[in-house]
């Protein structure tokens, strides 16, 4: 055999390798394949979703006991207010109200004592 | 195909094995996809028989499911290896129980009533690879499937056939030579010189 008459051979040969690698199964076989799968399949494994617990941080607890942001924000409101009465001179918290609150006149004398009266009992110091 | 199909697509096999075994069913699709064509020109180049290599086919892939759920992905054994290897076992059972170990397919490849030239041409081819595939001993006849038209390296034969390395070389050596002597004279009939 020549060189040439084998080269050309081979060449014939890996055409038939090539005729059979294309070679696939039908597609009735494809079918009945994945109907034995599915049978030999076990059933997929559920995936349990358990919920996210978060640890709860100091705060969330103490604005949960106040019943939540909204309730906090009243209180944080209140307290703002509290603070400026007690810090402003009387006669600026009336103006703040106009000078009425509730239909209640405030009178800044009726509200705080005068500090002298606290230093001074029987008129001594 | 869904993200996950996608995503699974680029798995090899090993981890599809361990998915299906876990009961993911987009597994059985592409290891179906991968593996079947594998074990289905296998069996019909050994057997020379199309609806036995069906048959053949087939059985491995079960073998295969069932294998899944104890498939270690770390594992020594690849699911190509090892599905070669199942139908190796099969062809040789049904060779003998038929009490033949050499036997053409005469059977048409081509669908006739598809009339289609390139198709009765590649039938041909086919018929003709088979025909002279037949006349090489059965252990030769796999050691040229595996090597030269599913493309197992030599190891790897040698695992399917649980031969030794050496021998693989030898069989596929002698496997092509024989080969090619069969299909001497049929050059123009296989197209050889378009």
């Amino acid at each position: 055999m020549t060189r040439d008459t084998d080269t050309e051979n081979d060449a014939g040969l890996e055409r038939l390798f090539d005729a059979a690698r294309d070679d696939a199964p039908d597609a009735g076989l494809v079918a009945r394949v994945l109907v034995d799968a599915e049978a030999a399949q076990p059933a997929q494994s559920a995936t349990v979703h358990r919920p996210v617990v978060r640890r709860r941080g100091w705060l969330a607890g103490v604005v949960e006991t106040l019943g939540g942001w909204g309730a906090v924000g009243g209180v944080t409101a209140a307290g703002i207010m509290g603070l400026s009465i007690g810090l402003y001179a009387p006669e600026t918290v009336v103006d703040w109200v106009g000078g009425e609150a509730l239909g209640v006149q405030f009178v800044s004398d009726d509200f705080t004592p005068d500090m002298a009266d606290l230093w001074l009992e029987g008129d001594d110091v | 195909m869904g993200q996950d199909g996608r995503d699974l697509e680029a798995l090899d096999d090993g981890t599809l094995m361990v998915l299906f075994g876990n009961g993911a069913p987009e597994a059985a699709r592409l290891l179906t996809e991968r593996l079947l064509p594998r074990a289905f020109r296998h069996a019909a180049r050994v057997l020379g028989d199309r609806d036995g290599a069906e048959d053949v086919a087939q059985e491995a892939m079960v073998r295969l499911w069932k294998a899944a759920a104890d498939w270690r992905k770390d594992g020594a054994a690849q699911p190509a290896t090892w599905l070669h290897k199942v139908v190796a076992n099969l062809v040789i059972d049904r060779l003998r129980r038929s009490g033949r170990s050499v036997e053409i397919g005469d059977q048409e490849f081509a669908d006739p009533a598809s009339g289609a030239e390139a198709r009765l041409q590649e039938g041909a081819r086919l018929s003709a690879l088979d025909q002279a595939l037949a006349s090489l001993p059965e252990r030769q006849r796999q050691a040229v499937v595996l090597r030269h038209i599913e493309g197992l390296s030599n190891p790897e034969i040698a695992e399917v056939l649980e031969i030794g390395v050496e021998a693989v070389e030898s069989l596929t050596a002698r496997g092509k030579r024989a080969l090619k002597a069969a299909l001497e004279g049929q050059k123009e009939a296989l197209g050889y010189d378009t």
